[in-house]
């Protein structure tokens, strides 16, 4: 029984860890931030888009250690911003032989994709996203947060660098 | 012997947990043929792993969580109006972003907004994109800093366990056809056809549909309450909050309900059964120590001059 844990848990590992140093990454949220340690707080060194690329360096508790491919900076980003870009063969409708796409190719072109079809969805329905756009300006500073957490003595361990 | 036999075994297991992982594929082929969609898939079955992986990891893709959320939160504003008072929306989203960081999920596609509705009623709604709302009726059932933060991490909480995402995967049976459809899209963008995108069109309007049914509707299942809230208690702790405060506020909402008698309407429709939830978090905090670290004097003290007259 153990040993069939064991197999499983190994298997599970080869699909969970298979990002190795040098893999290429790309950026899949909005915007974030490559930091100079593995924390919300550490320095800022530069602000990264969707779909740019990256190099998986290290991981150290939720934090990335990457390298920016067209800078070549290298500094930290939050695991959930960023995703490995696998390359796998498809056969693309309209066309007729099979070609290599990238997972960054399909999230990018989903954007786009998205945008387009959140706007015709919003022309045939009459969808007003005035208030939503507002709202979604509403970022706060991390130093805002830092202020709010140190000035009623809250707890500041999720805001230090990960080890 | 001994040794033999320990081996057979490994290698009897490893061929079982291959096959496992096969046969998963084959079945979502077969589902795929069953619904009449994803010729291209199955046409190309061994060249199509990743469709497959992201249909088999049973999440949507960040970006699609999150506009489909916009859509949704569209549609809340146009139910309710803001609430317009800048200093209680600023202190909302500076602990609310506060605790999202603090949440098992702080990074999200466009991060964590909030918003305060202008509503007598009780209600909190949380998009899959991270827009948040609570009405002014929901913010009068919290009496300090504590409990407020305990309303937004349930509601933060709902968007990290992907609760949004999960009624989306659930309109259509496991839906995988809807995923597929969307997958499909994804993969016509690329290649540029334009002819998807009425379709497509069809596919983000199903899925609004399903969130905005599960958040203005039903509301989300007794379990993903309960997961909601045990995560809002540990952002609680981590941050030093009284996990109590969630208790509290459960109990005011227990009592309202009380007093509103059987007409179940807003948040007595989609968060059922208080009584329920707060064994549940009892349970949670049987061997909790009391260990809070939040000066209550300067918590209250900003908790009044923004949310005091809410």
């Amino acid at each position: 029984m153990r040993t069939v844990l064991l197999v499983t848990l190994m298997l599970v590992a080869l699909f969970v860890f298979a990002v190795d140093a040098g893999d290429p990454l790309f950026v899949q949220v909005r915007d974030t931030e490559l930091r100079s340690g593995p924390g919300f707080l550490s320095p800022i060194q530069d602000r990264l888009g969707f779909g740019q690329e990256l190099e998986y360096v290290a991981e150290r508790s939720g934090w990335m250690q990457v390298m920016v491919t067209e800078t070549g900076v290298t500094g930290w980003v939050h695991a959930a911003a960023a995703k490995e870009n696998r390359a796998t063969q498809m056969q693309l409708q309209g066309e007729q032989t099979a070609r290599t796409v990238t997972s960054r190719e399909v999230a990018l072109a989903g954007r786009g994709f998205s945008e387009n079809i959140e706007g015709e969805y919003g022309n045939q329905n009459r969808v007003d996203f005035s208030r939503v756009d507002e709202l979604e300006t509403r970022r706060v500073d991390p130093e805002e947060i830092v202020s709010f957490v140190t000035e009623a003595s809250l707890r500041e361990d999720f805001l230090k660098e990960a080890e | 012997m001994e040794r033999r036999s320990a081996q057979r075994r490994r290698v009897l297991a490893l061929a079982a947990v291959t096959g496992f992982l096969f046969a998963g594929c084959a079945a979502i082929v077969e589902e795929f043929r069953a619904f009449g969609i994803g010729d291209q898939f199955v046409a190309n079955y061994d060249s199509s792993r990743m469709a497959i992986q992201a249909i088999e990891a049973d999440t949507l893709p960040d970006d699609d969580e999150y506009f489909a959320g916009r859509l949704a939160a569209a549609q809340i504003l146009d139910t309710y109006d803001p609430y317009g008072d800048p200093e209680a929306n600023r202190y909302i989203n500076l602990l609310g972003q506060t605790l999202a960081l603090a949440s098992d999920r702080p990074v999200i596609f466009s991060g964590y907004r909030f918003m305060i509705l202008d509503s007598d009623e009780i209600n909190g709604l949380a998009t899959p994109g991270g827009h948040i709302f609570v009405t002014r009726g929901l913010l009068r059932l919290a009496e300090n800093e504590d409990e407020v933060a305990a309303i937004l991490a349930h509601e933060i909480s709902h968007v990290a366990y992907r609760h949004g995402a999960e009624a989306i995967m659930e309109t259509r049976g496991r839906n995988l056809a809807l995923r597929a459809e969307a997958l499909n899209y994804r993969v016509a963008a690329v290649g540029l056809d334009s002819s998807a995108i009425g379709r497509a069109t069809t596919v983000l309007e199903e899925r609004v549909q399903s969130v905005v049914n599960r958040l203005l509707g039903d509301g989300y299942s007794q379990e993903a309450e309960v997961e909601a809230d045990l995560g809002a208690i540990q952002i609680l702790l981590k941050l030093g909050y009284d996990p109590h405060a969630m208790i509290r506020v459960l109990e005011r909402l227990e009592e309202s309900e009380r007093l509103a008698g059987r007409e179940k309407k807003g948040f007595h429709k989609t968060h059922p059964n208080p009584g329920r939830r707060i064994r549940e978090i009892n349970r949670r905090l049987t061997n909790y120590g009391g260990l809070t670290t939040v000066d209550t004097q300067i918590a209250s003290r900003r908790y009044r001059s923004s949310l005091g007259n809410i």
